[in-house]
């Protein structure tokens, strides 16, 4: 992959003009593995030149001293790492791209969510880390559900029509999974992470699933529905209940990022996907279990 | 000592709960349906005492401690969220 080396910026598109991070060539690898598809723009698209022929600011700084890497942007809080976390750093280094995204348009909020087409629209199943998001919807992807996210979703809170629901935007950044696997996940599964890894830690794999099982960048659908997964240990059977509003807008404001938008457009928004969508909770010992769930009620939904 | 609500403060309905934002802070508040109610009483200036009159109306088989005991937790969290203010 060519880079603009003289300025020591990667340029990546942004949904107005070009996002510009500095200091980030030395996490490049890690980097486009992560966001393998996002376009890479020459340098000059990224600000507009000052008058006074000086570099306008990057949006991303990236900087490597005293054995720390640092990531600064006005759209998100300074992260530190110790140097030899690259991986993480390349990870949060997401993170704030995806920030200065949104934060160029006032319809674009980022969510922490995965997202699976079923049917006919998206559904996005939230929930903290530890949840199971980025295990059941790699389960759904490869029990052949088109796989949008499996951690963070760009959402247009206003595409057109006032009634309209919300609409997805995929920036095709790569699952992560957990290592070891569930010690019941079958065949398929283990045979669809195998064929798909493309990097592997002990603790943690990264994959790349291909055009036919993922959307590829920019990819958009309207969300159809929202689950909050409540893993269970002991819990028999997976259970999906409709949830009240005010309890999905409450786990919203916890997942929705629009610091563009201020507090009060960040509830607007939350308030708009709870009233707009389809909300369920899902309460599931088992992630394949859980995913069988999930698709027998929104094929039956997309049928009715 | 009576209250009342702040007026730099930002109502969103959603079914039958409300969620407040305070304009100076940005601090963002769910109100259950009592805090709600009590929200709603000090749209005028009200005491205590007058709150625990309105509410004993309203709720005539919840004996009067336990309104007196609600009313109070609920008070302190509107105070503590500067979502009311003493007026006088």
């Amino acid at each position: 992959m060519a880079f603009h080396a003289k300025s020591e910026r990667i340029v990546l598109a942004g949904p107005q003009r070009g996002i510009s991070i500095e200091g980030a060539q030395a996490l490049a690898p890690f980097l486009f593995e992560l966001i393998p598809q996002w376009p890479v723009l020459p340098p000059m698209v990224s600000n507009a030149q000052p008058a006074d022929n000086s570099v306008a600011p990057a949006d991303i700084v990236v900087q490597a001293e005293d054995g720390h890497w640092r990531i600064s942007s006005d759209h998100m809080a300074l992260s530190d790492y110790s140097l030899d976390a690259g991986y993480m750093v390349a990870n949060t280094l997401v993170g704030a791209l995806i920030a200065a995204y949104v934060a160029q348009d006032d319809s674009l909020v980022s969510i922490h969510a995965a997202a699976v087409r079923i049917g006919d629209g998206l559904v996005l199943l939230l929930g903290d880390n530890g949840a199971g998001k980025s295990t059941i919807a790699t389960v759904l992807a490869s029990r052949g559900q088109r796989f949008f996210a499996d951690d963070r979703l760009i959402l247009n809170m206003a595409p057109s029509g006032h009634s309209a629901a919300p609409v997805g935007i995929s920036l095709a950044v790569a699952p992560k999974l957990r290592l070891p696997l569930p010690s019941n996940a079958d065949t398929v599964y283990r045979d669809f992470v195998a064929e798909h890894s493309v990097m592997t830690w002990p603790e943690m794999a990264v994959l790349r699933p291909g055009p036919e099982q993922a959307a590829g960048f920019g990819e958009a659908l309207p969300l159809r529905g929202l689950i909050h997964l409540r893993r269970r240990p002991k819990a028999g059977k997976p259970v999906l209940t409709a949830m009240r509003q005010p309890a999905m807008v409450r786990i919203l404001l916890e997942q929705l990022f629009a610091p563009h938008l201020g507090q009060q457009g960040e509830l607007s928004a939350c308030v708009g996907l709870a009233q707009k969508v389809d909300i369920w909770q899902l309460g599931y010992a088992s992630a394949f279990e859980a995913a069988e769930t999930v698709i027998s009620h929104f094929n039956r939904g997309a049928s009715a | 000592m009576r209250y009342r609500q702040r007026p730099d403060i930002n109502e969103t309905p959603v079914e039958d709960d409300l969620f407040l934002v305070a304009g100076d802070s940005g601090d963002m508040f769910h109100l259950d349906q009592l805090a709600m109610s009590i929200w709603r009483a000090l749209a005028e200036p009200a005491s205590e005492a007058e709150l625990l009159v309105l509410f004993g109306a309203a709720f005539p088989e919840t004996p009067a401690d336990t309104i007196r005991r609600d009313l109070n937790g609920a008070l302190a969290i509107l105070l503590r969220g500067d979502l009311i203010e003493v007026c006088d």
